[in-house]
């Protein structure tokens, strides 16, 4: 477990320095489109400070897909588990996702639509590829048993 | 199918076979070479019986509880003194790693089943079920689209 624990760390120290890099090119992005024209000393920071946190947890947690032991959809649920809490606290912290019920429930309805179909697909694609090493599997202990 | 036969005193004695892929008879092969030169089993305990598993019956070596363990045909499980890197050379080509902590008989494995949690269980005759790695997963792929 320490040995995750010190690749989750390594992982996240690379990932963290694009989170404020990523806040740069989106800012730039609304500035251009004047939907952005003046921030406050605090409201950099806090964008600066939550990005590079989200962008550590990000990169961090890709550690969770190197235990063996997971199977990929407890992994990938365990993954989207902590982005989706991340990211929620981070759009809310920065006040890019209004405070209410209804803003909640359309960004954790489209959150949660996208894992699914990230978990149909997965599901699907481990079936099928089972199924052809089933065959492969019969057709090598035939040619043995003959 | 060639037979030859070089006899050389002065050279490491051995038996190469060259196949298109692998069959009865070339498994046939391997076990009468390991028979010969008696490394075809290994010893398995279980409480007081002391056993000498051949490989052909055991199904899957695993490790449970941090003991290496080996499940043969009808299920029974035995203790292995030796550890799984040590086996891994001395077992013979139709055993497969299936994860970090096991290694399968190909010939004692029913079927792969893919599980609803994304993972994928190799299911033994004797009923005994083993998570496969994604690791070893692709390995096992691409060792059959070899043949």
């Amino acid at each position: 477990m320490k040995k995750y624990a010190l690749e989750f760390v390594r992982r996240g120290l690379i990932a963290c320095g694009l989170g404020p890099i990523i806040l740069a090119i989106l800012y730039l992005i609304l500035q251009r489109h004047a939907a952005l024209e003046m921030l406050s000393v605090n409201q950099v920071c806090v964008g600066i400070f939550s990005l590079a946190a989200l962008a550590f947890i990000a990169g961090g947690m890709n550690v969770v897909y190197q235990i063996e032991r997971l199977p990929l959809m407890v992994a990938i649920l365990l993954h989207g588990g902590v982005l989706y809490i991340s990211y929620l606290g981070t759009y809310l912290l920065n006040g890019w996702l209004e405070q209410g019920t209804r803003p909640m429930l359309v960004f954790s309805g489209i959150f949660v639509i996208g894992y699914l179909v990230i978990w149909a697909v997965i599901y699907f694609i481990t079936k099928r590829n089972t199924e052809k090493l089933n065959k492969m599997l019969q057709e090598k202990q035939q040619a043995c048993d003959k | 199918m060639k037979y030859k036969l070089i006899i050389d005193k002065d050279a490491q004695e051995e038996i190469t076979a060259i196949v298109h892929a692998p069959s009865a008879l070339t498994r046939q092969i391997e076990d009468l070479v390991r028979g010969f030169s008696g490394a075809d089993s290994i010893m398995g305990y279980r409480e007081d019986e002391m056993k000498k598993l051949s490989f052909q019956e055991i199904e899957c070596i695993t490790v449970i509880d941090r003991k290496v363990i080996a499940i043969d045909e009808a299920g029974n499980q035995y203790r292995i003194q030796e550890r799984l890197r040590e086996l891994e050379e001395i077992l013979p080509s139709y055993f497969i790693r299936i994860n970090k902590s096991a290694i399968a008989n190909e010939n004692g494995i029913l079927r792969f089943d893919a599980v609803f949690s994304g993972g994928v269980d190799a299911v033994f005759r004797c009923g005994y079920r083993e998570y496969v790695s994604r690791r070893c997963f692709a390995q096992i792929r691409r060792r059959y689209e070899r043949v």
